[in-house]
């Protein structure tokens, strides 16, 4: 199994804001420049540990809001391909529908690659709502946007005979011949991240890596084997367990009850999820019809999760059981966070790719790198020996 | 025959909505944002003194969705091309905010058919600085904070969501969907469109609500001085939609229009 290490990088000293909203009207007044300098270094030398300790790295970009300043994925991603020697670099992802400019980043993508000696895992996400406001980009069209940018990347990295001419919907280029060309050839490996089925069949058909974030066993589940029936559809190879992965928060702690505490500051996340005006989450043409009508009438609800039953349960109020369960949330001693993700794992069908959310909310940097080495040296490990094995 | 005339096929086959009722000289109602639902009691009351036609534009309400249709200029050949299909050659045109600018970016191309336009609260130019908005947000704002902003009498006037049926309401999202795919950027106006208004060479009135929070008044007379001739004219007790909020008073306006066209076309 693959562990990606993950932190939102979130500015968390400014959650306690009696501000309804962390999300695009958010005043920057808010943040103190001299603490996001500790900040910054502190969640950049947690993944600088997670590469000695044999882990990877996952970077995210958020815009305009309180709880990511990651806000250019490369940025944090040139520093680690500089400063780190064996992780993978995954971003996942580049909310390439809401970038101007495909060829930049298809560049600035190349050049991690070929500065880390062909580590990057470069991944796309359509992006969440919230992300509309900050680009300005244009809701109704933004999936036709996403995908054309996709391919222009793909094709970029793939092309090596001098300029070809991209006259798309969205995007027009002359001349497009980068340099560098990517480090991994024919190009980095391609993620998507995704809580819907059709994922299944697109990312199959790209032979891309697919995670879930928080969509639940049940939907996880699902989802992979969809793509697994795809693949036999098409008459590709089996694609294994390596093409997926899930995200969750964890913690590991020496004692359950530090653990915990751990878990409990990691999922003051989960809190700033309905800080945000609610127009922001559903821009115009952003969910398809029935959804937005759904949304409309506010009958979509607070943010919630399925149990491996299929039990609708509100995050807020929910037990450390029912978010374990989940695939939400693993925590506790290295003993229990290993047979949790076992079990998981056993239950989506077989997944070699965890992300673990182990820095969130205003959870140290001292617990979080030692929550961090407890993962690397006694759970990981196990997972790597035999994961499914121990989980039947 | 019922006055709603199920759909009208469009280019490369797209059907849309269309309501067509009455007699007498042509109407050409183009609708805003709020859609083409909420215009069909104006519609009806009109066609009492006129033919009015309303056709939904694509991507709205429950109208066609062809993936190469845009931007405005999409929609206005749309317009443009019901007006000859239809045979309209002296139509009356009456939009209102998005149908307005789309009155407008018809208007600028081709005037053949068009014997005069009526705008009411327009949207479509800029002419405020970069940090000057001159329409407000409405797409990025919650039903409830856009609706005072809107209308004048909101509790009288606005939509309820929660008495809204399946249909209505998904007309209303698809209204909104089409309205940032034609509007989202730059926000619901075209930069270039003010440097050809000039061309609009057809009697021209541009009709405000007075009490919209929208655009504002200034704007409109802004809009108005770029038209040659154009006249500015204001509805007491309206915002964004005096059409509904006050369509007497809109009624007292276009009705002229239509009975000046019919005089003249009469013999002798």
């Amino acid at each position: 199994m693959q562990v990606f290490n993950f932190t939102e990088m979130s500015y968390h000293p400014a959650w306690s804001s009696p501000s309804k909203e962390l999300r695009v009207t958010f005043p920057n007044r808010n943040f103190d420049p001299k603490v996001g300098h500790e900040l910054y270094n502190q969640y950049l030398d947690q993944h600088l540990l997670a590469d000695e300790l044999g882990m990877n790295i996952m970077i995210n970009e958020h815009h305009s809001s309180a709880t990511c300043l990651s806000t250019s994925a490369p940025i944090p991603l040139a520093a680690l391909a500089r400063q780190t020697r064996n992780a993978r670099l995954l971003v996942l992802g580049n909310p390439v529908g809401n970038r101007p400019d495909p060829i930049r980043l298809a560049e600035e993508l190349s050049m991690i690659d070929v500065i880390s000696g062909g580590r990057l895992e470069a991944g796309f996400v359509r992006a969440t709502p919230a992300e509309i406001a900050p680009a300005n980009s244009n809701p109704a069209t933004l999936t036709e946007r996403f995908w054309e940018a996709v391919d222009l990347i793909e094709k970029t990295w793939t092309s090596h005979d001098g300029p070809f001419t991209w006259e798309g919907d969205f995007f027009h280029y002359r001349k497009v011949n980068i340099w560098p060309r990517p480090y991994q050839q024919p190009k980095p490996p391609v993620w998507f991240a995704s809580g819907t089925p059709e994922y299944g069949n697109i990312a199959a058909d790209r032979d891309a890596t697919l995670a879930t974030f928080f969509s639940g066993p049940v939907k996880t589940r699902d989802i992979f084997a969809t793509y697994r029936k795809r693949c036999a559809e098409l008459g590709k190879p089996d694609p294994g367990n390596g093409k997926f992965g899930y995200l969750a928060m964890v913690a590991v702690g020496h004692t359950e009850d530090q653990a915990m505490a751990r878990i409990g500051k990691v999922m003051e996340f989960l809190r700033t999820l309905g800080r945000t005006y609610k127009a922001f989450n559903n821009p115009p043409g952003f969910l398809p019809t029935s959804a937005g009508v759904s949304a409309m009438r506010g009958t979509g609800g607070p943010f919630a999760f399925a149990s491996r039953t299929g039990e609708t349960i509100p995050a807020a109020g929910a037990t450390l059981e029912q978010l374990s369960d989940a695939g939400m949330v693993f925590a506790g001693t290295p003993d229990k966070v290993y047979r949790q993700i076992a079990d998981f794992n056993h239950f989506v069908g077989g997944a070699d790719n965890l992300i673990m959310m182990a820095q969130g909310g205003s959870l140290t940097h001292e617990e979080t790198c030692d929550s961090l080495r407890l993962f690397a040296n006694e759970v990981l490990p196990r997972l790597r020996e035999e994961p499914m094995r121990a989980a039947s | 025959m019922n006055a709603l005339t199920k759909h009208y096929s469009a280019r490369s086959g797209a059907s849309v909505r269309r309501f067509v009722a009455g007699q007498g000289r042509d109407v050409v109602l183009l609708h805003g944002i709020e859609g083409w639902d909420r215009n069909l009691a104006f519609a009806e009351a009109l066609s009492k003194n006129a033919r009015v036609h309303m056709i939904e534009h694509l991507w709205f309400g429950h109208s066609d969705t062809p993936p190469d249709c845009m931007n405005i200029a999409d929609i206005a050949y749309l317009h443009l091309d019901y007006l000859k299909s239809e045979g309209l050659n002296d139509a009356v045109l009456v939009g209102g905010n998005f149908g307005a600018w789309l009155a407008a970016e018809m208007a600028i191309r081709s005037t053949q058919r068009i014997g005069s336009v009526v705008l009411m609260n327009a949207f479509g130019i800029k002419i405020g600085s970069p940090t000057e908005p001159d329409i407000a947000d409405l797409l990025q704002m919650t039903f409830d904070d856009a609706m005072p902003l809107v209308y004048c009498r909101p509790s009288q006037h606005a939509p309820v969501i929660a008495d809204l049926d399946d249909e209505l309401a998904a007309a209303l999202v698809n209204n909104l969907r089409a309205a940032a795919r034609f509007g989202w950027q730059p926000y619901m106006h075209n930069p270039g469109l003010k440097n050809w208004l000039h061309r609009i060479d057809v009697p021209t009135h541009v009709v405000w609500g007075d009490h919209d929070a929208v655009v504002s008044m200034q704007y409109g007379r802004a809009f108005a001085s770029l038209i040659p001739g154009a006249g500015f004219l204001t509805i007491e007790g309206a915002g964004l939609l005096p059409q509904i909020e006050n369509p007497d008073a809109l009624l007292e306006i276009v009705r002229p229009l239509c009975r000046a066209e019919m005089a003249a076309d009469m013999p002798g």
